[in-house]
């Protein structure tokens, strides 16, 4: 899908418009942003918001994201297990120290 | 709305109650010498109510114009239910009366720019946000009968949409797994059948036996297409089930922004109420201070302003506001039970 971001209040009336004159193109709308269906017509869709406001308007090409297809088992296992602390003041490193799951740094490093 | 033939209701205007065997009867009772008497609560629900006016659900009075204690309700709330009874209207109850009943689930209506045509759903996608918390500042005491029944629907409303959200988010996220798993076999799949193609031109290549090498790529290849089916099948059911939690978090949006609304002109309204009476109702504060000596030391212009004696405020309430329910009061003010009906105007029974 294409996420389109406004970032002056003219791009964020442009887009408003826009949405109410295209819903079936927008998936879901947020106050300045909306998610538009991955379709010729969103693309140009998004592209006219481009040409009307410039850089004001950010539009990224999005994918919904599954953690079993991108994510290893250990980080999903770190995830669901820092989630489940006992004490809700533990900082991710300080919960992972010692422990066999992965340290921030690493992940960090991890392109996905 | 107070019906004149209510008052004449001998029910209401006579009442008759029996403590420890002993008889009281009469339109006004004074049960402060009476060593063993029920608490303002007990006796309450032994006295019989007025059904006569019903304020919005929003000002729901509860048992604030039947009871007075140590405890008043806040002089904002007072105010604003004093003046519904009196049928006093705003400029907002139209769309206060659209938002309650979009939040009831019971009417497609225009809460969103752009959604409009799309039906709320069921009320038990009401958010665990804390409605008392960011409330319009009025400090809702404990027994606040408006604040426990708001808290009272938003904590079930918040269990059905726990249960609603918890499927949700299984379902999801089994649809997840089941298309990253299909996904991983067409992959490792087709890896196989290339790797067969390859080992069978090798063998034709050599003019070796390819019986074998042909039985396996044919079988490798009917389970990637079977794997391929299965693939699309995954993706058809997640894709589905995003477009379902996308739906549901979009109706919870809109009820999150109904709500905030519904917030907003609610206090608009109160507002607008208080300020109708408020005359009326410092009068009758005033009144209240000749007679008991409990005074506002300043009612100030506006309920806001209130600084006083609580108390005086909620006889003040009842006083002005259209009720001849009997009243229970359990504060020290009056001298007599007779001289507590005269100021109230309905029947009162005096506790210690």
């Amino acid at each position: 899908m294409l996420l389109v971001v406004t970032h002056t209040a003219a791009a964020r009336t442009t887009l408003r418009n826009v949405c109410r004159s295209h819903e079936e193109t927008v998936v879901q709308r947020f106050g300045r942003a909306a998610l538009l269906a991955a379709t010729e017509w969103g693309a140009f869709v998004a592209c006219r918001l481009r040409a009307k406001h410039g850089t004001a308007v950010q539009v990224e090409q999005t994918e919904p994201f599954n953690e079993f297809r991108l994510v290893d088992e250990e980080v999903r296992e770190a995830a669901r297990a820092y989630e489940r602390r006992e004490t809700a003041s533990t900082p991710y490193t300080k919960f992972a120290a010692g422990q066999r799951y992965p340290d921030p740094e690493t992940m960090r490093g991890e392109e996905l | 709305m107070s019906d004149e033939g209510d008052r004449a209701d001998a029910d209401t205007d006579h009442l008759v109650i029996t403590v420890d065997s002993e008889r009281y009867a009469g339109e006004s009772v004074d049960l402060r010498e009476h060593t063993s008497a029920p608490t303002p609560q007990q006796l309450r629900t032994r006295l019989p109510r007025e059904a006569a006016w019903r304020a919005r659900p929003e000002f729901d009075a509860g048992t604030w114009f039947s009871t007075v204690t140590a405890e008043p309700p806040p002089v904002r709330r007072l105010a604003a239910i004093v003046a519904r009874s009196r049928g006093v209207t705003t400029p907002v109850d139209d769309r206060l009366e659209t938002l309650d009943a979009a939040l009831a689930g019971t009417a497609a209506v225009d809460l969103d720019d752009g959604h409009g045509e799309q039906r709320l759903p069921p009320r038990q996608t009401v958010d665990s946000g804390d409605s008392r918390a960011v409330d319009d500042g009025d400090v809702a005491s404990l027994d606040d009968p408006a604040a426990s029944a708001d808290t009272d629907s938003a904590a079930s409303a918040d269990t059905g949409h726990a249960a609603s959200a918890d499927t949700d988010h299984a379902e999801l996220t089994a649809a997840r797994r089941q298309t990253a798993r299909v996904g991983d076999s067409v992959e490792k799949l087709r890896e196989r059948v290339a790797a067969l193609r390859g080992e069978l031109q090798a063998t034709k290549a050599a003019d070796g036996e390819t019986e074998a090498a042909s039985a396996s790529l044919r079988e490798a290849v009917k389970s990637l297409t079977e794997a391929e089916a299965d693939r699309i099948a995954a993706d058809q059911r997640l894709s589905r089930q995003s477009r379902r939690v996308r739906e549901r978090r979009s109706a919870l949006r809109r009820r999150l922004r109904a709500r905030d609304e519904r917030r907003n002109r609610a206090r608009e309204a109160r507002g607008h109420l208080g300020e109708a009476v408020y005359d009326e109702l410092s009068a009758a504060m005033e009144a209240v201070e000749r007679l008991t000596e409990r005074g506002p030391a300043s009612s100030g212009e506006r309920p806001a302003a209130f600084e006083g004696d609580r108390v005086a405020a909620h006889l003040a309430a009842i006083a002005v506001a259209d009720t001849a329910e009997p009243v229970v009061v359990g504060v020290e003010a009056f001298t007599s039970a007779a001289e507590a009906a005269e100021l109230l105007g309905t029947p009162v029974v005096l506790l210690h």
